[in-house]
């Protein structure tokens, strides 16, 4: 038992000295993994959503977060927040919100049948059918999968209930999207 | 940490303030918007980075051709060097490669025999020395130039990296940021169709709302909200600024539209600083490699002198150039051995030395012209000191001779031991650009832990 106590203070002990400011701070998901996630829940199976297409230009995943490597070494670079990785990070999942929004009329992104029909039923905003809970929760799941605890939804679903209540449903599901993507529960590993 | 403001305003908040409104006259291509946030002492930072550990003895710390001869250092130009003195009679060689720079010899100073570490020699490790100070990462010294605790009100970003990144272990760099020239134009382009995220919109402020309720705990998720809550209240002005830049021409050759990024972001108050990483690699452990290394070192100084002759040209504003309100610094992560062991004088690579460095530094602050230290090992007779023995027992690495801090110049001395408060370091480099932007004296490098910080070259600033 002995040896096992000293190796575990040792590991704390280790744990300690490396740790500063930085490193016990959540960093982006990236936008490799946030793509690869919205794929997952919301494409049709195995396939992933065209998402680079949303970014304002070529190279500016980098400033999302990305793994970088120097020989052995690996690391995750411009993952911390700061305001021009948030600008694009708002601007890009603006983009894509926009898109979720416009397919209420027309098809802008191809969806897996269930989050289709979800949408579809969104649509129908500012209609009743479209303000039940399990509708938006559905919504709410479909786009931030399990990541966040319920609060975070009814604080969400609250404020469109109050503030959209009677805006028509592609902006409405535009901001419903925004918010969901730009929340931290979704960009930032926990 | 923030501290207290002074009761009395200092000289440069005096200018600041008092000049402000003339400051906003001077602008000759910014925006309104950027103009009123002008600093009337603006003063930014470009580090240019040779990466990979560039041989000093290509540039300023040429050895002659006499120590080739002897078998003591490769030489692959194959031409005697010329002798570079500075104004204060400090005394190197350079090689015939430096002609593009010979130019501007009069905007920079030159540091030889700067030791990056007594200690490791791995191409990371010394890249976050010269960053950082410490081998495996910490503070770069870069964003701290545009802390609030100097007293000038922080760009919106604390660096642009215009070129290919680097890897380094640094913890604060959320706010030196990979912007490229190719980038700019759609991206300016897009921005300016979106809205940006303004605190008067109420799904912002729902979100402000969202990020505010998970800050203030203790754990690393509420770390992280916090930045974002920052960046979100930052990202408006950022959107604003990125959306105006103009992209550079395409007509322009890259060095050239990565200046005119430089200086577009420096002219928007968009950022403090730009780290430049030349796209050559200077790491020519392989004979092949060191073979070429006088092709590699026309190439890199070529673009160096494209640098300056464009910090040189270029406006910042009605007055001044943007030299004149650029502290430029031209650094190599370490140097290279002189030789490797055992291998023919001409059929040899070279490996990584943190002995000894060569560093450029000139345009705002600095007092240029000077030629700073010396590595010894000058030439094939020269001795070298106990103290060198004791850390390159086959003598492949020349080294920074003992340094005098008063007079800026070497010393004649031969330790016994090694001392680094003998010798001048990167962190002597490094707090000399922290004191130059009024970077706190809490920041500061130390020389070792138990010891104070590396001293202020003083002689350096004007």
């Amino acid at each position: 038992m002995k040896p096992l106590a000293v190796a575990l203070l040792a590991g704390v002990a280790l744990c300690a000295a490396v740790a500063d400011g930085a490193a016990q701070t959540s960093r982006f998901k990236g936008w490799a993994a946030i793509s690869k996630e919205l794929s997952t829940r919301i494409a049709p199976k195995g396939e992933m959503l065209d998402l680079d297409r949303f970014l304002p230009a070529a190279d500016m995943e980098d400033l999302l977060g990305r793994w970088s490597t120097f020989g052995s070494e690996h690391a995750f670079q411009n993952g911390l927040p700061n305001a021009i990785s948030i600008a694009i990070w708002h601007a890009t999942l603006s983009n894509f919100a926009t898109s979720v929004g416009a397919s209420c009329s027309a098809p802008q992104l191809e969806f897996h049948a269930k989050f289709a029909q979800t949408l579809k039923d969104l649509c129908s905003w500012p209609a009743a059918g479209a303000k039940a809970d399990a509708l938006l929760m559905d919504y709410w799941l479909a786009i931030m999968g399990y990541n966040a605890p319920e609060p975070e939804y009814v604080a969400w679903r609250d404020h469109f209930l109050a503030s959209y209540k009677d805006r028509p449903a592609a902006e409405t599901i535009t901001a419903m999207t925004l918010a969901i993507t730009m929340n931290p529960y979704f960009l930032l590993h926990k | 940490m923030s501290r207290p403001k002074p009761m009395h305003p200092s000289r440069r908040e005096v200018l600041r303030f008092g000049g402000l409104g003339a400051g906003t006259l001077l602008f000759a291509r910014s925006s309104f918007a950027s103009s009123i946030s002008a600093d009337a002492d603006p003063h930014f930072f470009l580090l240019v980075v040779l990466n990979g550990g560039a041989d000093s003895s290509y540039m300023f710390d040429a050895r002659p051709l006499s120590m080739t001869r002897a078998g003591k250092i490769q030489n692959y130009l194959g031409k005697e060097p010329d002798p570079w003195i500075g104004k204060n009679g400090g005394k190197a060689l350079s090689t015939s490669l430096i002609k593009p720079l010979a130019a501007f010899r009069d905007r920079f100073s030159v540091l030889n025999g700067v030791c990056m570490a007594p200690s490791f020699d791995g191409h990371l490790q010394n890249m976050n020395f010269l960053f950082a100070g410490k081998p495996f990462g910490g503070d770069s010294f870069v964003p701290h130039l545009n802390s609030s605790e100097t007293g000038r009100k922080p760009e919106s970003l604390d660096a642009i990296v215009p070129t290919d990144p680097l890897f380094i272990n640094v913890d604060n760099h959320s706010g030196v940021v990979p912007l490229r020239p190719a980038s700019v134009k759609a991206l300016s382009a897009t921005l300016r169709n979106v809205e940006p995220p303004g605190s008067d919109h109420g799904l912002v402020d729902f979100m402000r709302r969202r990020l505010a309720a998970h800050t203030g705990d203790a754990g690393r998720f509420s770390a992280g909200s916090s930045l974002m809550l920052a960046g979100l209240d930052g990202a408006a002005q950022v959107h604003r600024q990125l959306a105006s830049l103009t992209a550079p021409s395409e007509n322009l050759g890259p060095e050239q539209q990565q200046l005119a990024l430089i200086a577009e972001c420096f002219r928007l108050s968009i950022s403090r600083s730009a780290i430049y990483v030349l796209p050559e690699s200077f790491d020519v452990h392989a004979p092949d490699q060191a073979k070429a290394q006088p092709k590699l070192f026309s190439d890199a100084i070529g673009r160096i002198a494209t640098l300056f002759k464009g910090l040189n040209d270029t406006p910042f504003d009605a007055k001044r150039s943007l030299f004149e309100v650029t502290t430029v610094m031209v650094a190599s992560e370490l140097g290279r051995t002189m030789r490797g062991v055992d291998l023919p004088i001409d059929q040899t690579g070279t490996n990584h030395n943190q002995f000894s460095n060569s560093i450029l530094i000139g345009g705002k602050g600095i007092r240029a012209g000077l030629v700073i230290g010396a590595s010894d090992l000058a030439d094939e007779k020269a001795t070298v000191s106990k103290a060198h023995l004791a850390l390159d027992g086959v003598l492949e690495k020349t080294m920074g001779l003992p340094f005098d801090f008063s007079t800026l110049k070497s010393r004649p001395d031969q330790p016994d031991a090694f001392d680094i408060k003998d010798y001048l370091t990167i962190g002597s480099v490094v707090n000399t650009v922290y004191a130059l932007f009024d970077v706190p004296k809490s920041n500061y490098r130390s020389l070792r832990r138990d010891l104070p910080a590396a001293p202020v070259l003083h002689g350096l600033l004007v």
